[in-house]
Parts: structure tokens; C-alpha cells; sequence
């Protein structure tokens, strides 16, 4: 399927969808990493924490994601990445990422997204430099592929509250899993 | 990309996306790593290395104390969220000059804002008690939209403390969902000046009441 066509699934997707105000999804989410910052006081327990709860969206999203998007299967991990970007990207967040930088054994790609609905009013104090404030991305991301047979490696490397000038997730396939074998109806 | 990006008020994400966020944080605050913080520490040391220590044994009070706890803490984020988002609604409006005002805003625009519908009915016995009756509020119907959920249409009374189902697939309680909004209800209601205690009670299916009570009003 066309990256075109792939970004009109993503936007008729997101029109089917119940919506909320994009302030009052941040709002809880950086009321929520505040009080994880108080709690662990380490930059590095609340990228975990924050990567953990992500990845337990992810293996429950991936359901929605699969009954709601009309998105076609994936036949190579390069389809898998022009989904995530157009079609999960825009359905659940409202906005499209874009793939890119791709490693030459096309095992590793770049989400690139400058829109950045989780950290719409934020800001990092310096303290906190060594958070990745929208880890819980990466988690979603490596939850929702593992349900669809795909164990990756998702991790931030350029984030706009670090003053960078846009948002980067490298995702990296470290393998295919087997398939479950069918649960017998019987 | 991004030529026809409404304002960032107009700004909107998937319902369902704030729904499995929401799941983790009421897990993490009342069932998680955010709420063994408020049990009592286990003693660490284990004389012959291999027992494992007991788990902590809680008097009932203290039990009820650390779950106090929890929840406040998960309220005191939504106070956090109640606070700053009532300020993005009521930008525009004047100050509220009465209770009634802003309790009433709250009904209608805040509850709009947040839950997409407006407060069903609000009685108050004029003596700083307000309360706050959604027949089908979004946040329960949503948690436990698969569960058979019985209706109860506009005006009707559900038996007060009707036992509500227990906890279903690591969602938690339905109790669970309503702290959060608690908070939020009084951190919008404190910021347009109205200092409150908010408590909630389902009364069967999706209903839910918030009762508001006006501290030194």
C-alpha cells in the first residue's frame, strides 16, 4: 500500500474515533510524570517506569488498533514502520510521524515527529535533563509490535524539551517471534 | 505536514488514548510501585539468609490509612489537571462571583470539556452542599463498557451504596476511576475560588454522584 494511501487510512481513522482535547491528555500525562519525578527522584527509574507503563498500553492498544484502522498486514518490517507512523501515529495522537533514516540492513528506522501531543505545555527543568519525557512511546511501541509477532528495541534519541528541533524514536528489530499456535476452540 | 494544525485548544487525540493512560496511572498509584511507597516497609534483615521476611501484616487501621493514602495521592494529580484545565475554559469568562456560578460552570462547560456531556442533575441544600448526578458517566462507561451495565434513565435514583462489581482483568475497581475525577472536580472548583471537598458515589451502572462540600463557605 501507497504512503499516500496509507496516510488517508490514518486520517479516516482518527475521524472514526471518540475524541478528547489533546490539553486534557497532556495535562494528566505531565501531572503524572511530575509526581514519578518526586517518586523516584532518578532520571533513569522513570524512563523504566515510564517505558513499563507504555508497554503495557501497548499490548492492549494493539487490539483496538487492529479492529479499528482497516490498516492492511504487514508483509516486510518496512510496511510495519509506515503504519506505525501513518496510520497508529495519526489515530491515536491525532498527528502523523515519518519514517526515516534507515540502517542498511534495514532492520532499524526513525519515527520523526515534530508535534508532540504529551508534551504539548511542557517544560523540562535542567535538573531533569536526563529524562526522556515521552519515553512511554517507546513502551506503547515495543508492546504493541511484540503482539504482532515483532520484538524491537525503542528508544528515544532527540526530544524537543531537550532543545532539539524535533522528536526521534529509533526502532530497531531484534527478531521475529514465533507464532502462538492457535488456541483450540474445542 | 502540518499546514492545517488547528490551535492548540481545538488540539484532539484518540478518547481511547487518554482511556489506556488513565488505566496505568490509577494502576500505578493505587495498585502499583505508587502505592507499596505508602505500605510500611518490610524489615530488611533475614537472620538465615534463605527465609524470605513475612509480608508486612497491616493493623486494619493502618491498612485503611495506607489506602487513604494512595488515593489521595492519585487525587492530588487530578487536582493538578482539574486546576490547570479549568483556567484554559474559563479564560474567557468573568470571574465567577457566587458559588452557584462556578459550580455550575463546572457542570456545563468544564464537565463538556472533560467528559463530553453536561452534569445531568445538580441539587444543593444552600448550606454548601452540592451535589453533582451524571446518569452515564463517560469515564465508567468507557472502563467498563463490556460488562452488562444497566441504565438508569434521567432522574432515576439508584439505591444508595449499591455494591458495584468487583475487580474484573487488572482494571481495578470502578471505584478506582472516580478518585481521579474527585480531584479534578476540586481542583477546577478551588481555582474559580470555591475551596471543597469532593467525594463520589456510584450508584449502579455508569450513574455517579459527586457530592461537593463548600469548606468555611
Amino acid at each position: 500500500m501507497s504512503k499516500a494511501s496509507l496516510s488517508k487510512l490514518g486520517d479516516a481513522a482518527f475521524e472514526r474515533t471518540d475524541k478528547v482535547s489533546a490539553e486534557l491528555l497532556a495535562l494528566t500525562y505531565g501531572s503524572f510524570v511530575r509526581q514519578l519525578l518526586i517518586d523516584y527522584e532518578d532520571a533513569e527509574e522513570v524512563n523504566a517506569q515510564l517505558a513499563k507503563m507504555g508497554y503495557n498500553i501497548g499490548v492492549r492498544l494493539v487490539d483496538d488498533f487492529l479492529a479499528k484502522s482497516n490498516a492492511p498486514p504487514c508483509a516486510s518490517f518496512a510496511d510495519t514502520a509506515d503504519i506505525v507512523a501513518k496510520v497508529a501515529f495519526k489515530m491515536f495522537l491525532g498527528v502523523p510521524a515519518l519514517v526515516g533514516s534507515w540502517s542498511s540492513d534495514r532492520r532499524t528506522f526513525s519515527l520523526v515527529f515534530t508535534d508532540n501531543p504529551l508534551a504539548e505545555f511542557t517544560e523540562l527543568p535542567e535538573k531533569w535533563g536526563g529524562v526522556w519525557y515521552s519515553n512511554v512511546l517507546c513502551g506503547v511501541i515495543k508492546g504493541a509490535l511484540e503482539m504482532v509477532q515483532m520484538e524491537v528495541d525503542a528508544r528515544f534519541v532527540r526530544c524537543t524539551l531537550r532543545g532539539e528541533d524535533l522528536n526521534e524514536i529509533r526502532v530497531t528489530l531484534l527478531q521475529v517471534l514465533q507464532e502462538k499456535p492457535p488456541v483450540d476452540d474445542e | 505536514m502540518n499546514s492545517a494544525r488547528p490551535p492548540p485548544h481545538k488540539r484532539q487525540v484518540a478518547e481511547s488514548s487518554l482511556d489506556f493512560l488513565m488505566m496505568q496511572v490509577v494502576t500505578y498509584f493505587l495498585h502499583g510501585p505508587g502505592a507499596a511507597a505508602y505500605v510500611p516497609p518490610v524489615p530488611s534483615a533475614v537472620p538465615d539468609g534463605n527465609a524470605l521476611p513475612p509480608p508486612p501484616l497491616l493493623s486494619p487501621a493502618d491498612a485503611a490509612a495506607a489506602a487513604a493514602e494512595t488515593r489521595r495521592r492519585l487525587e492530588g494529580v487530578g487536582y493538578d489537571v482539574g486546576h490547570r484545565l479549568v483556567e484554559r475554559y474559563a479564560v474567557e469568562k468573568e470571574r465567577m462571583d457566587s458559588d452557584l456560578e462556578a459550580v455550575k460552570f463546572v457542570c456545563r462547560d468544564f464537565w463538556e470539556g472533560v467528559f463530553k456531556k453536561h452534569v445531568d442533575v445538580l441539587r444543593t441544600n444552600h448550606k454548601g452542599l452540592y451535589v453533582l448526578t451524571d446518569n452515564k458517566f463517560r469515564w465508567l462507561g468507557r472502563v467498563w463498557a463490556d460488562e452488562d451495565s444497566e441504565e438508569g434513565g434521567a432522574g432515576a435514583v439508584g439505591a444508595d451504596g449499591a455494591e458495584v462489581g468487583g475487580a474484573i482483568g487488572g482494571r481495578g475497581k470502578p471505584e478506582d476511576y472516580v478518585v481521579f475525577p474527585c480531584g479534578l472536580i476540586c481542583g477546577a472548583l478551588t481555582r474559580l475560588g470555591v475551596r471543597c471537598r469532593v467525594t463520589a458515589e456510584i450508584a449502579g451502572g455508569a450513574q455517579c454522584k459527586f457530592s461537593v462540600q463548600v469548606i468555611g463557605g
